[in-house]
């Protein structure tokens, strides 16, 4: 009786019932109904509901409580949100491509600065697909790299036609030169040198001070120097 | 203290002449496997033979501390050993080593400038010193690195009053595959005018709660030295009991020390460790491993897990429904499908825990825990 009336619900709120019948199947009447407002709010605002219902999805297979689901699924409704708006879109102009929305979000999460994100998009013709060079460029931030630096590398590797297989690449690389020590600004610059990748012209700029590096792990010894 | 803890004299091969064991050991701690801080206290049983006496027992109390603040690593450690008869016998000693790494510049190598200071006390008064300080340089991989050095070092003893001195090159390389890591040194050392070449293996394994570990040496000696050339090696096997707690066994044997004029001798040792935490072993994880590939027949999705049961992945192209991964030989686990170009987010259940796998890119998942990205060009 239940799923009747939410399946009324949806069909009253123009949400198609085959978005949301994995849903239905997949977790509990409680929960699908808390989430309905949500989901039917993305349609609205034309977020990539797909991601919003794996995010769901994901939840119920690691058996978190309808609470936490409900909360997860609005917070990555608003986030996409704002990832959306970063990249130029609206619910009634063009659209970003979903891809490029979920990795902004994703971005953002990772302490890439707002501005930066837009900035690539702004710097990137609008056919560019932008989900691989976000990933990388939230990787990057991670690898406590200055975000404009990365961004800025990534506007000229992305313009100079460096294809999204060889950028997935770089963070790797930057992982092993900051392993040997390098400050971050060279690791990255290092990284490029290594892939064979153009180096964008113009000093890199100077990252913020990291530790001393360590030489990456040696032998064991059980005992401590004997 | 030691796995290879003997109530007198040095416990390692030829501690005062030999690179090998210290050198990995600063190799390892530099490398960030020893904590900030790490303190151990070893309480041992041992039967000894020296080749100047007798068999005899001993029970031995073993301190150590080793702290890394930023470049220099830094070990403190004595024991306290009594020996059956009444005699006892104290040692210590201090280890400091500092890395450098080139200003500004990116590189595998670093500058290495270490110095050690021991010394031992035994109660019929017999006394002995040894001072090092060496040089090195070293080259490090993700995986495997070697370095080449210099030093110089110094010896005394009571027992003849006499003072020694040494100077030499080593060199040494290491590497891991999987849980299993080892290296090897070579150092030639000339003492007194005489050239003693010394080679040293060893090879530790982590494999559940144990550490295992082996070493192996050999040193030569110059004719007319009025020494014979010795070979030693020896085994240790230790047991956590959770981390804090372990037991341990170890024998072997273990060359002269020349510098301070300590004995060759055997051993066999047992006893209890506490320690604040475990000493890692390390693991070296691929960094970053591609872990799709497209081939002629689909795609491939692959892992490397030896130590797992039960491998299933989960992710935005499976809805998010556990699909078991197929085992294959050497710890990899497989799975054939063909995913789209794309960013995908997944996780892995290993033996029921949901994980995101080493070297992956992964984000927060909302849910207090971290989702793996996946990336199909």
């Amino acid at each position: 009786m239940l799923a009747l009336a939410l399946s009324l619900a949806l069909g009253a709120s123009g949400l198609a019932l085959q978005d949301t019948a994995t849903l239905r199947q997949r977790l509990d009447p409680g929960t699908y109904a808390a989430l309905l407002p949500v989901m039917e709010a993305a349609r609205r605002d034309a977020l990539p509901l797909r991601a919003l219902e794996a995010k769901a999805l994901e939840g119920a297979a690691k058996r978190r409580p309808g609470v936490e689901i409900v909360a997860a699924v609005t917070q990555l409704a608003a986030d996409l949100k704002a990832a959306r708006e970063l990249l130029g879109g609206s619910a009634a102009g063009p659209r970003p491509a979903d891809g490029d929305v979920v990795a902004a979000a994703e971005a953002l999460r990772r302490g890439v600065p707002p501005q930066e994100i837009a900035e690539l998009r702004r710097a990137t013709p609008p056919a560019t697909q932008l989900d691989v060079p976000l990933v990388v460029l939230g990787a990057l931030v991670e690898r406590g790299i200055p975000a404009a630096e990365a961004r800025r590398v990534l506007e000229h590797l992305l313009a100079a036609g460096v294809p999204a297989g060889r950028l997935v690449d770089i963070p790797a690389r930057v992982d092993i030169a900051l392993r040997v020590g390098a400050p971050p600004v060279p690791a990255l610059h290092s990284a490029l040198q290594g892939l064979g990748i153009p180096v964008p012209p113009g000093k890199l700029r100077p990252g913020p001070p990291r530790k001393p590096g360590r030489p990456p792990p040696g032998p064991p010894e059980p005992a401590m120097a004997r | 203290m030691s796995d290879r803890q003997h109530p007198r004299g040095r416990t390692g091969p030829g501690h005062g002449v030999s690179t090998g064991g210290l050198v990995l050991v600063l190799i390892a701690a530099a490398a960030g496997r020893a904590t900030a801080q790490r303190w151990q206290v070893d309480l041992t049983a041992t039967q000894a033979r020296f080749d100047t006496s007798s068999g005899v027992g001993a029970a031995t109390l073993a301190p150590a501390f080793e702290w890394q603040p930023g470049p220099w690593y830094a070990l403190l450690g004595g024991s306290l050993s009594g020996f059956e008869g009444g005699d006892w016998s104290g040692q210590a000693e201090a280890n400091l080593s500092f890395l450098l790494s080139p200003a500004g510049r990116l590189s595998p190598f670093r500058m290495e400038l270490a110095g050690s200071a021991l010394g031992t006390y035994h109660s019929t008064r017999l006394r002995t010193a040894a001072t090092r300080a060496e040089g090195r340089l070293h080259w490090a991989g993700p995986q495997a690195g070697a370095w080449v050095g210099a030093s110089a070092a110094t010896g005394w003893t009571s027992a003849e009053g006499s003072f020694a001195t040494a100077s030499g090159l080593s060199a040494g390389t290491w590497g891991g595959i999987r849980q299993l890591v080892g290296g090897a040194t070579f150092a030639a050392l000339r003492i007194e005018g005489q050239w003693f070449p010394e080679a040293n293996v060893r090879l530790g394994v982590a494999a559940g709660p144990l550490d295992l570990s082996g070493y192996a040496g050999w040193r030569g000696a110059p004719a007319g030295s009025g020494f014979a050339p010795q070979a030693w090696a020896g085994l240790s096997a230790v047991a956590w009991l959770g981390g804090r707690v372990a037991l341990f066994l170890a024998g072997g044997s273990y060359p002269p020390d020349l510098l301070q004029g300590l004995p060759k001798g055997r051993y066999a040792s047992a006893g209890i460790r506490l320690a604040n935490l475990r000493p890692r072993v390390p693991i070296l994880q691929p960094i970053l491993r591609p872990i799709y590939r497209q081939e002629p027949s689909g795609g491939l999705l692959r892992f490397e897990l030896p130590a797992a049961q039960r491998v299933e992945i989960a992710g935005d192209w499976t809805g998010w429904e556990p699909v078991p991964l197929q085992r294959e030989s050497g710890g990899r686990w497989i799975l054939r499908v063909t995913l789209p170009a794309g960013v995908h987010r997944f996780n892995l259940i290993v033996d029921g825990e949901w994980t995101v796998p080493a070297g992956v890119t992964s984000v927060p998942d909302g849910y207090g825990g971290r989702t793996g990205l996946l990336i199909v060009p």
